[in-house]
């Protein structure tokens, strides 16, 4: 598998819209920390650091787009013939594929805290919690655009359900916003609070402080949320993987 | 002309993609139906008003016409159909109009359908209309359908425009995404719950024009501006649609 | 013999639909194994379960001397290389960058060999050209640069001069010819263009509605397609007899009839027959092309057919 890994990770660095992310990445969160668009009001009251993590949402866009599309070339090209063949099992395509794209996050991650720190990010609580938190955050993300994208075949569902489940994700934070504050009390709340944070729009928004208290559990709790979800959605991804046809 | 599009009508009420988007939109209501019942039922204890369920297709309206007409529209490249239609002599003005009305069609039978569901929903199961006149309604579902058809062929327009490439297959829902997330600002900004709007200068004119003239706004809230606001807003995206789609569509290398 | 790949009662189900029904086959190693069918006769179904791309639904297999269930069985697999249906390349990337990709993924220490496969396959010369822009020819040629590399003991071709060119399909044919004799690789080929298969197989397999209904080598099909005058006669231990004298090529078909491969003058064979008492009942020419050969054995033309060229 480590060969298939290799060979994933030599396509997503050679691949144009990644390498474009990587430098928006940058070039973007630059922009936002330093606040070089010269916005007023709540953006410039936020401070440099809640700017930094107020713009990471846009790699949640990013890996809604990129994951299926790229990973989708395995069946529309018909490549995953070619690795089946090798010997290498459905499952294995999967996790290299999973693997690569987990590296890939990292990587672009790391432009968005340089991009951050020369921005005039400097809060280690930012540099180094938050972005632990929202890393782990977009691996369950991307294990669950994984989990369409290795499940179904055609490409145009792919990508309906991959934005639907970014529909889903945003309706049910603020929807979740709301009933964490008037609504939910108690044990619900505690309940209330997990599943929130099972989104990674909620862990975001959490991050970037825009959110009432009442929704935050800790980032040690966030990221255990996350590392729970991945496990899931590999878990459902995988059941039957390598029972099944190919065309 | 004619027979291209009647052709590409039947091929859509014959899809499955349509019927699937019809089922949604039963489903969705129904069940958004059920949970607002049993909260006012078990929480709140009083009856419902249909205010609460008649305009719930709105929340979903965008995303749902979109991803309907790329399901339908994107065959017709993923086939090959369009070359078919080349080939066999239909110029390429008839086919992307007739693709563009077939998305306005889509867009209009699907406000439809929603709107039967939801008077019947609101009509037997819950305490009726207390804050909206019949002519309110029929306003706020004209201007629902109007929307839906905008947005329909908008989005065919995409399709026919970026076809064949990977960035048909998201472009017209990231822009759906992208509208629906900046209205919520747009609106908060507009209309903020405490206090005033603080909004001045360049920056309250382009608020204002996206919640006034996008139709993608038209489903973020109930109408609060005039009907020729919202009919420039449909017919101004719509004629840039088809005017820029027909340039690219005319010129564009079909593979 | 050994046998790169042996079958036993394979099945293949979709839903009601048996795609394969029992299916026993073997391909003997060093062979050039032609597979030949109608259109929906089950030989690409046959393709997917031996490369591992479907399960049997019943029936076992062997590949390169591991069984099916074999734990082993993916490692078999690297000793294998694969067109199936349609080349399976990125279509993002060149021409060199496809073949690295595939050798990357094979684990092959360098990318020495990739210089030599693509001189191999012609397209040396396509710099960074990304394989969108190649015709369909070129993905092809591509396709089976992919599935040469590592240096495969077995490749699997499923309709390989597929949009190639006649420069192109005589260049595969030799690639093929080549291989097989300079590297001993195994090739199966599945194709319809009939003549062209008969250039290069050395074994064949005819299939037809999921059943494998004959094997034979290419010697027993020219056997099967030679010329020959069929005689029907009274008594065929005399035309025997008759042949042997004249040092006739025959082969006896049953108790009344022969086939015999030799011009005949007739006048004189009808003589030599009187003489020993044999009467000619009926002579018939055949001329059994491959096609011909094809259409009898899987249906279509019950007649015998002469060669069209």
């Amino acid at each position: 598998m480590s060969n298939l890994y290799k060979a994933n990770m030599r396509r997503i660095l050679k691949n144009s819209i990644f390498v474009g992310g990587c430098v928006i990445a940058f070039v973007v969160t630059l922009a936002f920390t330093a606040n070089l668009m010269g916005f007023t009001g709540r953006f410039e009251e936020m401070g440099p650091d809640r700017r930094m993590v107020f713009v990471s949402v846009a790699m949640l866009a990013f890996f809604t787009i990129f994951v299926p599309l790229y990973t989708n070339m395995e069946y529309r090209y018909g490549v995953i013939r070619n690795k089946i063949l090798s010997g290498y099992s459905q499952k294995e395509v999967y996790f290299s594929h999973l693997f690569s794209h987990f590296t890939a996050l990292a990587i672009m991650m790391l432009c968005y805290i340089t991009g951050g720190i020369i921005g005039g990010a400097r809060s280690p609580e930012t540099l180094v919690i938050s972005s632990l938190v929202l890393f782990f955050a977009l691996c369950g993300y991307i294990a669950t655009m994984m989990l369409v994208t290795m499940r179904i075949i055609k490409i145009t569902l792919v990508s309906i359900f991959a934005f639907l489940i970014l529909e889903t994700s945003y309706v049910s934070v603020m929807v979740g916003n709301a009933l964490m504050a008037f609504v939910l009390k108690g044990a619900a709340q505690d309940v209330g609070r997990i599943v929130y944070n099972c989104f990674a729009f909620g862990q975001w928004l959490v991050c970037t402080g825009l959110t009432d208290d009442v929704v935050k559990p800790g980032a040690f709790v966030q990221i255990v949320i996350s590392v729970a979800v991945s496990a899931v959605m590999i878990g459902i991804t995988t059941i039957g993987l390598n029972k099944r046809d190919l065309q | 002309m004619f027979r291209n599009l009647y052709a590409d009508t039947r091929n859509i009420l014959l899809s499955r993609g349509f019927h699937i988007a019809l089922r949604v939109i039963a489903i969705y209501q129904i069940f958004y139906f059920l949970l607002i019942k049993i909260v006012f039922i078990f929480a709140l204890k009083q009856t419902m008003a249909a205010e609460e369920v008649a305009f719930i297709f709105a929340n979903i309206a965008a995303f749902l016409v979109t991803a309907a007409t790329l399901y339908i529209s994107e065959r017709e490249f993923s086939n090959g159909c369009i070359r078919n239609k080349i080939i066999s002599g239909v110029r390429r003005t008839d086919a992307f109009l007739s693709a563009v009305i077939g998305g306005m069609l889509q867009g209009a039978l699907y406000a439809m359908f929603a709107c039967v569901i939801s008077t019947v929903i609101s009509v037997l199961f819950t305490g009726g209309y207390m804050t909206f006149s019949p002519p309110e309604i029929a306003d706020y579902w004209l201007i629902i359908t109007m929307a839906c058809m905008t947005i329909g062929a908008f989005s065919t327009s995409l399709i026919m425009i970026f076809g064949g490439s990977k960035i048909c297959y998201v472009i017209g829902l990231l822009i759906a995404f992208v509208i629906k997330v900046t209205n919520a600002f747009v609106l908060d900004a507009l209309y903020p719950t405490k206090g005033f709007c603080k909004l001045t200068g360049t920056k309250l004119m382009a608020y204002r024009f996206i919640d006034r003239f996008i139709p993608y706004s038209y489903l973020a809230s109930e109408p609060h501006y005039d009907m020729p606001s919202y009919l420039i807003g449909c017919g101004g995206l719509l004629i840039i649609s088809v005017v820029i789609g027909l340039i690219v569509f005319n010129k564009k290398e079909l593979s | 013999m050994e046998y790169i790949f042996k079958a036993k009662g394979l099945s293949k189900n979709y839903g009601k639909f048996a795609a394969l029904a029992d299916v026993n086959m073997e391909i003997p190693k060093g062979a050039i194994y032609g597979f030949v069918g109608k259109n929906g006769a089950g030989k690409t179904t046959l393709i997917r379960v031996m490369t591992g791309l479907q399960k049997p639904t019943q029936g076992t297999y062997e590949l390169l001397g591991k069984a099916v269930d074999d734990k082993d069985i993916s490692r078999a697999r690297r000793r294998m290389g694969a067109v199936v249906e349609s080349p399976a390349i990125y279509l993002d990337m060149s021409a060199r960058d496809n073949l690295i990709q595939q050798c990357l993924m094979l684990g092959l220490p360098d990318y020495d060999c990739v210089d030599e496969l693509l001189s191999m396959i012609g397209l040396a010369d396509t710099g960074k050209k990304k394989a969108r822009n190649f015709s369909l020819g070129m993905r092809q040629r591509l396709g089976i640069g992919v599935a040469l590399c590592g240096n495969p003991d077995f490749i699997v071709l499923d309709e390989p001069i597929n949009g190639l060119d006649p420069q192109g399909i005589i260049e595969v044919r030799e690639l093929i010819l080549k291989l097989n004799k300079e590297k001993g690789i195994t090739f199966l080929i599945s194709s319809h263009i009939l003549d062209e298969l008969a250039r290069v197989a050395t074994y064949y397999g005819f299939i037809d509605k999921g059943h494998i209904v004959r094997q034979m080598t290419s010697k027993e099909l020219r056997e099967e397609c030679r010329k020959s005058i069929r005689m029907k006669v009274s008594d065929v231990g005399l035309l025997t007899k008759v042949m042997e004298e004249k040092r006739i090529d025959y082969k006896v078909v049953d108790s009344n009839t022969a086939d015999v491969y030799a011009e005949l003058n007739f006048s004189e064979v009808a003589k030599d027959f009187e003489k020993v008492g044999c009467t000619i009942i009926n002579m018939q020419e055949r001329d059994e092309s491959l096609e011909a050969f094809y259409l009898s054995l899987l249906g279509g033309n019950d007649n015998v057919q002469k060669s069209v060229c």
